[in-house]
């Protein structure tokens, strides 16, 4: 068997076991609250898994790389303090998230604001930028499954996005999150092992056969090139760009609706306390292929052992790597994990999209639910899979445009879901309005500011300084809005009930 | 409140670009921003009894320590030059930042999981919750579940 068709068997096994699993949840799947919150029965271990496992998406395993051989050590800063984003989003929400699914019928995020405001208004908000973060991230996911499949493997772009969606599609719609949760324990425990092989193959390349040797000789051989910013301790990059970083995926990290709303999910306090260890730990060695490949890639080409990669085609690099200097079970299995990463961030917006098209907007625009909930979520599901795989095809020809509704990921939903819900689940004098107008402002700075500082191509209108990223200004900016406007409106009596969760 | 005036801090920060040198603006930044996680962090510790308030403790410590952490790393980079000793073979602000961002944050873990039941949840509070749990009334929306 030829080293091609070794990976290929690999992924494919990989494929068929997701869809076991798909196939199994499918019938512990009953009622629209095993689809959306798998019936608020999950343990420790299902909850840690899914929540690490959401967040490292294929920009983790693709995008971390290519970032570090372009930047240096600055997306370290992203990465590295995963704990800190897991303890924040843990004393931000998870008890007080796990008191409202308690005491309160709630599937998804907008069902908790619409009660914790009061408000049909934030439940349709919250619902549009969840729709809006959806598209956009799904569309970035769906496209980096085709591309490494089409660069690397051969297969036709098309082919390979369909084949890819078709296995998500199958066992999210028939098993819901159920089947998203459990295919989460099984691909991140291939994430796991295949970064933390990974990290060891890499730095022992990087240092000649010796794994002590190799973050030296990677210093050395970068400082020698003039490179040497990439390896000091803020990187090319600079330390306001790193520390907005921080800002940004820490603090936002309590706004990411797919891993917010598995707090919902808990059976009953154990994985509320302990989950989240679990996760950051399984994270912070997710962190090692991250910080290592992009390196030792980069060594190899200043040390004239590989070619260097193109401009603006960077994201190559963990590929490349993988193709070329690992055995081909161990890419087989990495790659796998690769698809794992992009699949098991999929399937959880593909589930909380449909919860929004499903309950949210027909609550807050017809004022009642529709009938038959879970044969709805699946045919959502189903549709907004089929748009986002269409959508991602249409793209693939206008980069520009996939890199603006990028913008609409992380940072849109940071932007919007930290004032209204890490803040607004924490602070009584919250009012609708203030949430409203911090979502509002979300969008608009993070999608003015990005245009800003991106376009006309030659001579852009706005340079941010420092090298700030725009989705940290959006932030405060909708932090600054959240607290004046909540101030500015009257406070709102809230629910007996709301208070005391919010007590808790 | 507190937190706004700190986000705004932040932006005049970033904003005002090369008006205040970067070392000075780098440690503003920090301090406001840590401020921000310390105000939301700690709001949400109990201190109800003498052990909580002793976790309290111990969560505000871990917050100036990393805070410290940041800032030492502004230093120790800045005062690095070619040639000068390395650190495990990284340069001494960088060998901090590699073994420092990602272990030391789980201070905050750790303290959550052993002062659970101190700091965060007392069982009396829970069974306040299971209480509740009992008595709902369902706010009435259509589940077929």
């Amino acid at each position: 068997m030829d080293d091609r068709t070794l990976i290929l068997t690999i992924v494919g096994t990989y494929m068929l076991i997701c869809l076991g699993i798909g196939f199994w949840a499918a019938k512990k799947t009953k009622s629209a609250k095993d689809f959306f919150v798998a019936g608020k029965a999950s343990g420790v271990i299902v909850m840690g898994f899914a929540a690490f496992s959401t967040i490292m998406s294929g920009f983790g395993f693709i995008g971390g790389p290519g970032l570090v051989y372009k930047y240096g050590t600055s997306s370290f800063w992203i990465c590295l303090p995963a704990s800190l984003g897991f303890a924040v989003t843990g004393i931000f929400l998870a008890k007080r998230f796990k008191a409202f699914a308690d005491l309160f019928d709630i599937l998804t995020l907008p069902d908790a604001v619409a009660i914790r405001y009061n408000s049909e208004t934030c439940r349709l908000m919250a619902g549009l930028v969840i729709i809006l973060g959806v598209i956009a991230y799904l569309g970035t996911n769906i496209m980096a499954f085709g591309t490494v499949a089409a660069t690397f493997f051969g297969i036709d772009f098309t082919i390979a996005t369909v084949i890819g969606m078709a296995v998500v599609i199958i066992y999210a719609v028939f098993g819901g999150i159920i089947a998203g949760l459990y295919t989460d324990v099984f691909q991140g425990t291939i994430m796991i092992f295949a970064a933390v092989a990974l990290f060891v193959i890499a730095i022992g390349i990087a240092g000649g056969g010796s794994f002590s040797n190799g973050p030296r000789n990677i210093t050395e051989a970068f400082t020698a090139a003039g490179e040497r910013d990439a390896v000091s301790a803020w990187g090319v990059l600079g330390p306001m760009a790193c520390l907005s970083y921080i800002f940004l995926f820490k603090l936002g990290g309590s706004g990411q609706p797919h891993t917010t709303t598995k707090l919902f999910m808990p059976r009953d306090m154990k994985p509320v306390r302990w989950s989240g260890s679990l996760g950051a730990s399984a994270y912070t060695l997710c962190a090692l292929l991250w910080v290592s490949v992009g390196f030792a890639m980069k060594y190899l080409v200043l040390t004239g052992q590989a070619e260097p990669l193109a401009a603006g085609h960077e994201d190559n690099a963990a590929p490349m790597f993988l193709m070329n200097h690992t055995p081909a079970w161990l890419a087989g299995i990495v790659f796998a994990g690769l698809f794992a990463a992009i699949m098991s961030t999929a399937d959880s917006f593909l589930n909380i999209g449909a919860g929004v098209l499903v309950r949210d907007i027909p609550k807050a625009i017809l004022k009642r639910a529709v009938k038959n909930e879970l044969f709805w979520a699946r045919i959502a599901t189903l549709l907004l899979a089929i748009v986002a795989t269409l959508f991602a095809l249409w793209a693939r020809n206008h980069g520009d445009l996939i890199a603006v509704l990028g913008i609409f990921g992380w940072g849109l939903f940071a932007a919007a879901f930290v004032p209204m819900v890490a803040i607004g689940f924490n602070w009584k004098r919250a009012t609708w309005q203030g949430a409203t107008c911090a979502a509002i402002t979300g969008i608009v700075v993070n999608l003015g500011l990005d245009l800003a500082s991106k376009y006309p191509h030659d001579a852009p209108l706005y340079k941010i300084p420092g090298g700030v990223s725009v989705g940290a200004i959006a932030l405060m900016s909708s932090i600054i809005v959240m607290v004046v406007v909540s101030l500015a409106t009257k406070a709102q009596p809230l629910d007996s009930r709301v208070e005391e969760a919010m007590d808790l | 409140m507190y937190v706004a005036g700190l986000a705004a801090l932040m932006l005049l920060i970033i904003l005002t670009g090369e008006w205040i040198p970067l070392i000075l603006r780098s440690i503003l930044y920090t301090i406001c921003m840590m401020g921000i996680f310390s105000l939301l962090m700690l709001k949400n510790i109990l201190r109800e009894n003498a052990r909580s308030i002793t976790y309290w403790r111990l969560y505000a410590v871990g917050l100036a320590i990393l805070s410290g952490i940041f800032i030492a790393i502004i230093f120790i980079d800045k005062r690095f030059e070619t040639g000068d000793t390395l650190t495990m073979g990284m340069e001494p602000g960088t060998a901090l930042m590699v073994f420092g961002l990602p272990f030391f944050p789980f201070w905050f873990i750790v303290l959550w999981v052993i002062g659970f039941r101190a700091s965060i949840l007392p069982h009396e509070r829970e069974d306040h919750l299971n209480r509740l749990k009992t008595n709902k009334a369902e706010i009435k929306g259509s589940t077929d579940g």
